[in-house]
C-alpha cells in the first residue's frame, strides 16, 4: 500500500481599490492537509485538518475497489524557499496602500478596479516511500481592469503577477500606459470582420493560443482517457519545423513551483521540438502508464493533484514585427487576452483577445473590439514567429480546480477563423 | 464595533471516474469561518479556521477599508422546501460504489472520459451584532460526465439538492452528443435561426446578461441597464425560495430573508443586490459568497426564465454546449463563441462561431422549444432565436 500526505498553509492579503475607493480588503489564512492511499489498484483519499493516523485511515476506509492505478517510483526529497529582495510582510499596509493609489489615480477613466494580492503558500509533501518535501513560495501581483463608455461600453484589463516580493511590482505603474492610450479608442472602436484570415497575435495572446489549442492536449490523463487528439502521436509532426514549445515549473513566472504537488521535483520539458511531438505533462500516474517523467501534477489547494501545465512557452523565431505585419499583408492584429476554453478531445479551440487592428497592406488601420478566434491545432502547421518572447500570468481552470500559470509567446501570424460581424 | 460571523462546515463524497474506471472514491470534512466588522463605518473582512485570529486579522484590515456600511440585517428566514435531504448525513462511499454502476451500463456506444459524482452537506451558522443568530443545512449532489467517441466528444452534467441524481439520463445525453459530432460537418456563415438548450442558455445569460442585473455593477458604471430598460419578449425572475432549486436559500450569506423577485419582465424591473447596495436598490437577499474566503457580494440565486410563445423545436441550428463563453464582454454584452455541440436538421455540426450582442439576440427571441432544466443558477426552456450570425 503506498500513501501520501500533503499540509499546505496559505496566507493572504487582498486589497481592492474600486473607482477610487478602498473596497472589500481582506486577509486569509488557510491550512489544509489531504491524505492519499494507493491500495489494490484504487484511491482512497481523505480531505481534512486532523492527525496523520486518523487521516490515513479515513482514506484508507475509501479505497473500496480494486482498480489499475499503479504509480512511477520516484525518489525526490528536498527544501526550497524562494528568497524575495523585498519580503512585504516587511511592509505596512499603508505603505502598500500609498504605493497602489499612486497606481490607481493615474488611470484616467472613472470606472475602474485595480486589485492587489500577496500570497505566501507553505507547502510540505511525506509519503511511504520515504519522501519528503518542504517549500515556501510567495507570490504577488497587481491587476487593473478599467472600463469606458463611447459608443459601446468597453474595459481593458491589465495584470503583473509573480512569484516573489514587492519588488517584482515596483514596474506596475507601466500597466496604465496601454489602458489609457487605448481604451478612448476601444470605446468607439468598430465591430471585427469575420470569416478565416491572417491573424497576427501579439506575444499575450499567443501564448494564451499555445496553452489552449496545444498545452491542454498534451495533458497526459486526457491522452489516457482517450479525450486529446494528440493522443499516440510521440514522434509524430503536429506542427511546423520552426515550433519548438516548453513547460518549464522553474522559470520565474506565475506558474513557477518547485516540486509538484505529488513531491517531484519541477523540471524543464521539451513537448514539441522542432514540430515534432517530444513528450506529455505526467503525474506519477500517468508516467507508469504512457512512459515518461512526472513531475507535471498540481492542485488547488490539497484537492487531487492533476496533470497541468506551468510556465508553457512558444520559443521565438525569426522576425521583426514589421516583418511579420508585411507578411499579413491583409487581415487583423490582435492584442491581449480575456480568456479561452478548449476541447482537448477534438482539438477545437476558443479565446478572445482584448482589442486589436485591422491590417491593410501591410499596415495597422482601424481598431476592432469584442473579437475572438476558433481553430484546431493544425493552425500550428503554418505559422510565422516573431523574434522576441514575453511572458503573461493568468489562472487555469481544469476539473474543477485552478492553478496559476503562465503563458509565454512571440508574436504569431496563422491562418484563422475569427468571429465578427 | 459592529460584527458578524459566518462559519461554514462541509462534508461529503466524491467519486472520480476515469477512462470508464472507477479510479478515486474521496471524502472530505472541514469547517472555516469568515468575519466581517465595522469600525467607524469601515468594513473589515478575513477568512480562515480560527476565529478569534479572524476576528483579529478583520479589526486589523479595517484600518485601511474606505467601504462603509452602516450595520449587518437581521431578518426572519424564509422558509424553503426541499433543500435538505436527511439521507445524505449516512451516505457512504458503497452508495457511490452502486451509483457508479448504474453510470457504466447506461453507457453503451460511446468512452466515458471522466465523471465526478459529488453529494454533501454545508451547515451554516452566521450570527450579527444587530442581533441575528441564523443556522441553516442544505445539501448539494452533482455529476457531470465527457464522453468520446471516434473524434467527437459530448459533455452533460446534472445537479441536485436530494441523494437522487438523473444519472442515466445525463450519461445518455453526453453519448448523444458525442456519437453525433463524431459525424459532425461544417456549415456555410450566414444567419441562421438558433436553439439555445437550456446549458447553452446558462452559459451564455450568465456571462453576458446577470452581471448587468447587478445592483453593485450598476452603480460602478460597469451596466448599460437602467430600471425601464426594455430587454425582449421574456421575464427574468430571481427566486431562491424555489422548492429544490439548486440556488435555493432560506437567507442569503449575510442573513438577508430569501425573497422571489422580478428582475425584467420584458423591461428591467429591479437589480438584485446585497446588503451593502440595499440602501439604493432595495433588499433582495442576494449577498451571497462565492467562497468561505470571498466577502459577499450580488449574485444571482435561481434565475427562472419564462417565455409566453412556443416555438418550433426544428429547422434551427440547435446548440447544446458552447466552449469559451466567459470570454464574453461581461458589460456591453457582446460575444463570439465556439459551439461545442450543435446539430442542424438533425446533422452534427463543428467549427461554427455564434457571434453577436446579447441585448439585440434577447429582441430576436421566437419562443420556447423545450420544458424548463435548471442548469447552475438558470432554469430554462430552450429558446429559439430568429437569424442569428453564424461564422
Amino acid at each position: 500500500m503506498f500513501y501520501d500526505i500533503r499540509e499546505v498553509k496559505v496566507e493572504t492579503l487582498t486589497i481592492n481599490i474600486e473607482n477610487g475607493v478602498v473596497e472589500r480588503p481582506k486577509i486569509t489564512c488557510f491550512h489544509s492537509k489531504s491524505f492519499r492511499v494507493l491500495k489494490n489498484g484504487f484511491w482512497g483519499v481523505f480531505e481534512g485538518l486532523v492527525s496523520d493516523s486518523e487521516g490515513l485511515n479515513f482514506a484508507e476506509k475509501n479505497a473500496i475497489s480494486k482498480g489499475n492505478v499503479e504509480l512511477l517510483e520516484v525518489n525526490s526529497s528536498g527544501r526550497y524557499e524562494l528568497k524575495t529582495k523585498i519580503d512585504p510582510r516587511d511592509l505596512s499596509v499603508e505603505e502598500k496602500l500609498d504605493f497602489l493609489k499612486e497606481i490607481d489615480k493615474s488611470i484616467y477613466t472613472k470606472t475602474r478596479k485595480l486589485g492587489y494580492i500577496e500570497s505566501s503558500k507553505q507547502f510540505e509533501y511525506r509519503d511511504s516511500l520515504g519522501n519528503e518535501v518542504r517549500y515556501e513560495v510567495p507570490r504577488i501581483g497587481i491587476s487593473i481592469i478599467a472600463i469606458a463608455k463611447g459608443e459601446t461600453l468597453q474595459l481593458i484589463s491589465k495584470r503583473l503577477m509573480k512569484p516573489g516580493g514587492w519588488e517584482k511590482i515596483e514596474g506596475a505603474f507601466e500597466l496604465v500606459g496601454e489602458i489609457n492610450e487605448v481604451l478612448p479608442k476601444l470605446t468607439n472602436a468598430r465591430s471585427p470582420p469575420s470569416g478565416e484570415m491572417n491573424v497576427l497575435m501579439n506575444p499575450e495572446l499567443a501564448g494564451v493560443f499555445i496553452h489552449e489549442a496545444f498545452g491542454h492536449a498534451v495533458e497526459a490523463d486526457h491522452v489516457l482517457q482517450g479525450a486529446s487528439v494528440l493522443s499516440g502521436k510521440i514522434g509524430e509532426k503536429i506542427a511546423g519545423e520552426n515550433v519548438t514549445i516548453v513547460d518549464d515549473p522553474m522559470v520565474e513566472e506565475f506558474g513557477f513551483y518547485p516540486f509538484d504537488d505529488e513531491g517531484v521535483k519541477a523540471r524543464k520539458k521539451t513537448l514539441v521540438e522542432n514540430g515534432v511531438l517530444r513528450s506529455y505533462l505526467h503525474s506519477k500516474e500517468t508516467a507508469k502508464k504512457l512512459g515518461g517523467d512526472p513531475g507535471n501534477a498540481r492542485s488547488e489547494g490539497v484537492a487531487f493533484p492533476i496533470v497541468r501545465m506551468s510556465n508553457t512557452y512558444l520559443k521565438e523565431g525569426e522576425f521583426k514585427f514589421e516583418e511579420l505585419l508585411e507578411f499579413c499583408k491583409n487581415g487583423v492584429f490582435l492584442i491581449s487576452s480575456r480568456g479561452g476554453e478548449t476541447n482537448p478531445a477534438t482539438g477545437y479551440f476558443q479565446f478572445s483577445a482584448q482589442y486589436g487592428y485591422l491590417v491593410r497592406d501591410g499596415e495597422l488601420s482601424d481598431m476592432i473590439r469584442d473579437v475572438s478566434l476558433s481553430g484546431t491545432l493544425d493552425i500550428l502547421k503554418d505559422v510565422k514567429l516573431g523574434n522576441k518572447i514575453e511572458f503573461d500570468p493568468g489562472f487555469c481552470g481544469k476539473a474543477y480546480q485552478t492553478v496559476p500559470v503562465a503563458d509565454g509567446a512571440p508574436a504569431v501570424l496563422c491562418r484563422a477563423k475569427v468571429g465578427g460581424s | 464595533m459592529e460584527w458578524e460571523i459566518f462559519e461554514e462546515k462541509v462534508r461529503g463524497f466524491l467519486a472520480e471516474v476515469s477512462a470508464g474506471n472507477l479510479r478515486a472514491v474521496h471524502s472530505y470534512k472541514d469547517s472555516s469561518c469568515a468575519v466581517r466588522v465595522i469600525i467607524d463605518g469601515k468594513v473589515g473582512f478575513s477568512a480562515g479556521k480560527n476565529v478569534e485570529r479572524v476576528m483579529e486579522n478583520a479589526k486589523k484590515i479595517a484600518r485601511i477599508s474606505e467601504e462603509r456600511l452602516h450595520n449587518f440585517p437581521n431578518e426572519k428566514p424564509a422558509k424553503v422546501l426541499g433543500i435538505y435531504d436527511k439521507r445524505l448525513e449516512n451516505i457512504t462511499s458503497d452508495f457511490i460504489k452502486e451509483e457508479y454502476e448504474i453510470l457504466i451500463n447506461s453507457v453503451e456506444r460511446a468512452k466515458i472520459a471522466n465523471a465526478y459524482i459529488i453529494h454533501s452537506i454545508v451547515e451554516v451558522n452566521l450570527k450579527n451584532s444587530s442581533g441575528a443568530d441564523l443556522s441553516k443545512k442544505e445539501t448539494f449532489s452533482s455529476f457531470s460526465i465527457e464522453t468520446v467517441y471516434e473524434d467527437g466528444s459530448g459533455f452533460s452534467e446534472c445537479e441536485s439538492r436530494s441523494r437522487e441524481l438523473e444519472i442515466v439520463e445525463t450519461a445518455q445525453y453526453a453519448e448523444r452528443l458525442a456519437i453525433g459530432s463524431s459525424k459532425a460537418t461544417k456549415i456555410e456563415s450566414g444567419y441562421y435561426d438558433l436553439i439555445l438548450m437550456p446549458n447553452a442558455v446558462h452559459q451564455l445569460f450568465s456571462n453576458t446578461l446577470y452581471p448587468s442585473l447587478s445592483a453593485e455593477n450598476v452603480s460602478k458604471g460597469r451596466s448599460l441597464l437602467k430600471i425601464g430598460s426594455y430587454i425582449g419578449e421574456l421575464k427574468l425572475i430571481d427566486d431562491p425560495t424555489i422548492e429544490g432549486g439548486i440556488e435555493s436559500y432560506f437567507f442569503d450569506d449575510e442573513g438577508v430573508k430569501a425573497r422571489r423577485k422580478i428582475l425584467v419582465d420584458k423591461e428591467v424591473k429591479c437589480f438584485y443586490s446585497d446588503w451593502k447596495n440595499s440602501i439604493n436598490f432595495g433588499a433582495t437577499g442576494n449577498g451571497l459568497r462565492a467562497g468561505i474566503e470571498l466577502p459577499p457580494s450580488p449574485m444571482p440565486s435561481n434565475v427562472v426564465v419564462e417565455i409566453d410563445n412556443k416555438a418550433d423545436p426544428d429547422h434551427a441550428l440547435i446548440i447544446h454546449n458552447f466552449l469559451g463563453s466567459h470570454t464574453a464582454n461581461p458589460l456591453s454584452g457582446d460575444f463570439s463563441v465556439e459551439c461545442l455541440n450543435a446539430e442542424l436538421n438533425s446533422r452534427a455540426i463543428k467549427g461554427a462561431m455564434i457571434y453577436g450582442n446579447i441585448f439585440e439576440v434577447l429582441k430576436r427571441i421566437e419562443g420556447y422549444s423545450s420544458e424548463e432544466k435548471q442548469v447552475e443558477c438558470t432554469i430554462s426552456p430552450a429558446i429559439r432565436f430568429k437569424k442569428i450570425r453564424v461564422v
